[in-house]
């Protein structure tokens, strides 16, 4: 990289402005985080020391190389390093039960592995951890401070608050509950979560200690300063508290239930054939994309059998769906495949997720994520023009906003799932037909293979959008 | 006497400075005093259950003559 590049535009990250030790910018496409000076020993300490590497070779920590100071993006800098990128950002409220029960324990096992390197977690943010390659990283490198002996663990509120009012929300009183972290932008409050657990929860002295009694430990000495050297905490102690809180999350559990759509292949009217040939449409149109797309976004995408025709190509595949029945299902085969290109999101495409936080840009929405160069939208549309009373015109034009490719299924009004969404509701949607669904798609985009899925009345459209397309 | 007097003096001087200047807790994230204290409040309970299941690890590594896990042994060797 030349002088010129060093020194060009370096644009701040939103959401790397609350830890004075450092912050993330983008300089074009690649990412950097300035290490302050202020960080100094503690950043010479986790490298010298060796918790770096061990957590990098443990695969638990974003890798990074570090870079000449001139990458710097302000005067206070001690170090730069440019991070592996990852390439697709997820939030917690985007993850499953067991996503954010995964994330919670290797945040309590890099907290081990600190301590035994003389360290500790000076936060313990789940917006700090990421999937990548399949499997939740912390991506924080200036998350770790000299350990000092005596000293509660400052990251302890935090810990309860993203990730242990959440989780036993999910698996104690509704798993919906983990949406209120979309809400709650610093994790809920645990005078909430406490109130919204069942009462049988206080007969576990996990819950018990580290939510019911630690909201009223709040509550008791709201704003009471905290004096140093009031009171020590032991290091054995602090390790207790550490194996207490890994003990709790992993006794935490949420068995997916059988839902109408986790069960979908099983139950519906798709016969093997029908569904053998729509799987071998969707391998061939994605194989006829040039270049190949380097992310698919698969809408809707039930428990992941047709995210995994792309992600078994190579190819990074966002594979979503709004049922978390679905998507923890689809997570436990991602697991149980040690699959590397596969993440499964929980996400309602009629109300994805929305920039979020300060100034609205801490939380980017959704939408605005690395595109889906190809989208699948297999078995969706009639939800969203029916379910949603979308016109098809709003389906075509929201589609040509957010893809180059696109692999979509027309299911017409004579299908059974279709019937089935017309049985309680009078059908007030005249312009719902193959010619309109035509008609509105080629605004955008140019249909380039068209196939009727054999033994059903469905058809499967293989699209480009088009460059005069007015979302061009 | 008079050392114990001068003790006394130094003991209520520093209790008082201890008070007008008191040494707070600085970390970047407001740790929240509610945590602080219940830490503290809770700290020797959980360090007492911590020290009971290394002792039973131990006794059912040594009767099942098993080597203990890499992390507990690290442990041990640490609190040895």
């Amino acid at each position: 990289m030349n002088s010129e590049e060093k020194s060009g535009v370096k644009k701040p990250v939103p959401s790397s402005f609350r830890d004075p030790s450092g912050f993330l910018y983008f300089q074009g496409d690649l990412i950097y985080r300035q290490v302050n000076i202020q960080y100094k020993d503690d950043y010479d300490r986790l490298i010298d020391s060796g918790l770096y590497h061990t957590l990098v070779k443990s695969e638990l920590l974003i890798p990074h190389e570090e870079v000449a100071t001139e990458y710097a993006a302000s005067s206070e800098a001690y170090k730069v390093i440019k991070p592996e990128l990852i390439p697709f950002l997820s939030f917690p409220y985007e993850w499953s039960f067991s996503q954010l029960k995964d994330a919670a324990l290797i945040t309590l096992e890099i907290q081990g592995k600190a301590l035994d390197f003389g360290m500790s977690l000076k936060d313990s943010s789940a917006y700090n951890i990421q999937f990548r390659k399949g499997k939740p990283v912390l991506i924080d490198t200036l998350s770790f401070e000299t350990y000092r002996e005596g000293q509660p663990w400052v990251a302890y509120r935090q810990f309860c608050q993203h990730f242990l009012a959440p989780l036993a929300l999910m698996s104690y009183a509704d798993v919906r509950l983990g949406q209120l972290l979309r809400v709650y932008i610093d994790g809920i409050p645990l005078d909430l979560a406490s109130s919204l657990l069942p009462f049988s929860t206080y007969m576990k002295f996990s819950l018990l200690t580290h939510i019911h009694l630690h909201a009223k430990s709040q509550k008791r000495f709201a704003r009471r300063a905290i004096r140093a050297n009031s009171k020590t905490m032991t290091r054995l102690a602090f390790l207790g508290l550490i194996d207490n809180l890994k003990s709790s999350v992993s006794k935490l559990s949420w068995k997916p239930p059988d839902t109408e759509w986790s069960n979908y292949y099983l139950d519906s009217s798709y016969a093997s054939e029908a569904l053998l040939h729509k799987k071998q449409l969707v391998s061939e149109f994605l194989d006829k994309m040039n270049p190949k797309p380097q992310c698919v976004w698969d809408l809707g995408s039930n428990v992941g059998l047709f995210s995994r025709i792309a992600s078994d190509k190579g190819i990074l595949t966002i594979s979503c769906d709004m049922d978390s029945a679905c998507v923890e299902k689809n997570y436990f085969e991602c697991i149980k495949n040690q699959e590397t290109d596969l993440l499964p999101l929980l996400l309602d495409l009629t109300n994805p997720s929305p920039s979020l936080g300060w100034e609205n840009q801490e939380r980017i929405s959704f939408l605005k994520r690395k595109p889906g160069e190809a989208v699948l939208a297999l078995a969706l549309v009639h939800h969203l023009a029916i379910s949603n009373n979308l016109s098809l015109h709003k389906v075509a034009d929201f589609f040509s906003q957010i893809c180059k490719w696109l692999i979509i299924e027309f299911v017409p009004k004579n299908d059974c799932q279709v019937k089935k969404l017309l049985l309680s509701r009078g059908d007030i949607f005249p312009n719902y037909t193959q010619e309109v669904f035509e008609t509105e798609f080629r605004k955008y985009f140019t249909i380039l293979g068209t196939v009727k899925v054999r033994h059903t009345e469905r058809t499967i459209y293989w699209m480009k959008r088009d460059p005069n397309s007015p979302r061009q | 006497m008079i050392i114990l007097k001068r003790l006394a003096e130094w003991g209520i001087l520093l209790v008082l400075v201890n008070f007008v200047f008191p040494q707070r807790v600085y970390a970047y994230i407001d740790p929240g005093s509610g945590s602080y204290f219940l830490q503290l409040f809770i700290a020797g309970l959980l360090g007492a259950l911590y020290s009971i299941k290394i002792f039973w690890t131990r006794i059912r590594s040594f009767l099942t003559k098993q080597a203990l896990p890499s992390k507990l042994a690290r442990i041990l060797k640490w609190r040895d």
